[in-house]
């Protein structure tokens, strides 16, 4: 228990400061405890007046609602073109293949890679190069009947071709790029692939 | 209601659902993700919650005279037994709602009954709890204002958090 109450304590300091903790993270970091330390928070964010949000909050929220990606959101509010973060990021990381380290952070970037497995040194690296919690912000986009990427993935599966933005969203070739380019990733998992898609 | 109640009607007339979600994310995740038990699926009913909101909220209903932090709650509660049931969650919201009583009146009561077991703690643990959690002053903050230690101040939230957990437990 003493666990929890540390992570309780941990979020909730971040979240008087009007950081927006990454509940996920914290419940999770919790293990068997996950369903304690959630009671808790809950009751706390019953309670705790709510801080006015950052305006990347604002940002991302906006563009989920319009059924667009989050951290594309947040990377164009950087005013950073996407070859410019994977070069960042590449040199964070110590990759060499940079092109296939673009096509798994577009498909991070786009919602439609699992972010579970993705592991924490990219998160890390996401963190400093964005200025804040990227795995806070990453959702799954929406498939036509309601189900998300997410749901997909947990059901054993690869990401359906019929992956697509909500109707009133105009279907990008980003989009496009990124549904045709999802896969389960190779056989065998290089380092490369082990960032991205863990170790099974 | 309050004043952040009125801001949030404003933020509300004025169609910045943008910013009120933004405000209110991390309160949905939590309350979905302490109603399934489980992190994916309250994760998923988040989403389904907020873009339920801005649905019906971006479509004109409104429920007059009711907090949007009271909306918040409703529409989880909702979604989630909607969840459960294998129900559709992009189904219409109920256009009427008895403001004065039914849900409206248990989120009431929550919030009293919370109030209430803080108030039920030992002063120099409300105390603490108070400036900390409740106020965001930092604990070194704490402590030079009650005229103690941060040790101390740690020690009066540890026994406050056992406290509370008892009270809420207890009380199921």
């Amino acid at each position: 228990m003493a666990d929890v109450d540390r992570l309780f304590d941990e979020f909730a300091a971040a979240y008087v400061r009007g950081d927006q903790p990454d509940l996920v993270a914290f419940v999770r970091r919790a293990g068997e405890d996950g369903d304690e330390l959630a009671r808790l928070i809950d009751v706390f964010l019953r309670v705790a007046p709510t801080p006015e949000p950052r305006e990347d909050d604002v940002a991302v929220m906006h563009a989920r609602l319009q059924g667009e990606p989050g951290l594309l959101a947040l990377r164009r509010r950087r005013a950073r073109r996407v070859d410019e973060v994977v070069a960042d990021l590449a040199e964070r990381l110590e990759v060499d293949d940079v092109p296939r380290l673009k096509r798994y952070y577009q498909r991070l970037e786009g919602g439609v890679l699992d972010p579970r497995p993705v592991d924490e040194r990219v998160w890390d690296a996401l963190r400093e190069l964005f200025a804040t919690n990227v795995r806070a912000i990453i959702r799954p986009l929406t498939t036509p009947s309601g189900d998300s990427a997410m749901a997909y993935y947990r059901r054993g599966g690869e990401p359906t071709p019929e992956l697509a933005l909500p109707s009133a969203a105009p279907r990008t070739e980003l989009h496009e790029r990124l549904v045709l380019s999802s896969d389960t990733g190779p056989p065998e998992r290089d380092e490369l692939d082990r960032l991205f898609l863990g170790d099974d | 209601m309050t004043d952040d109640d009125a801001r949030d009607a404003h933020l509300l007339e004025t169609g910045r659902f943008d910013r009120l979600l933004a405000k209110y994310h991390l309160v949905i995740l939590a309350r979905c993700i302490k109603g399934t038990r489980i992190t994916d699926d309250g994760q998923d009913v988040a989403q389904d919650v907020e873009f339920r909101l801005f649905r019906e909220f971006q479509a004109g209903k409104r429920y007059p005279g009711i907090p949007f932090r009271v909306i918040v709650h409703q529409v989880v509660k909702w979604t989630i037994q909607d969840h459960f049931q294998g129900r559709p969650t992009d189904v219409p919201l109920p256009e009427g709602w008895e403001a004065g009583g039914g849900e409206f009146a248990d989120q009431a009561v929550d919030r009293i009954w919370i109030g209430e077991l803080v108030d039920q703690l030992p002063e120099v643990e409300r105390e603490a709890c108070t400036l900390v959690y409740l106020q965001g002053v930092s604990p070194e903050q704490a402590a030079a204002l009650l005229g103690t230690t941060r040790n101390n101040i740690d020690q009066r939230l540890f026994h406050a958090r056992k406290r509370l957990r008892e009270m809420i437990n207890g009380d199921g």
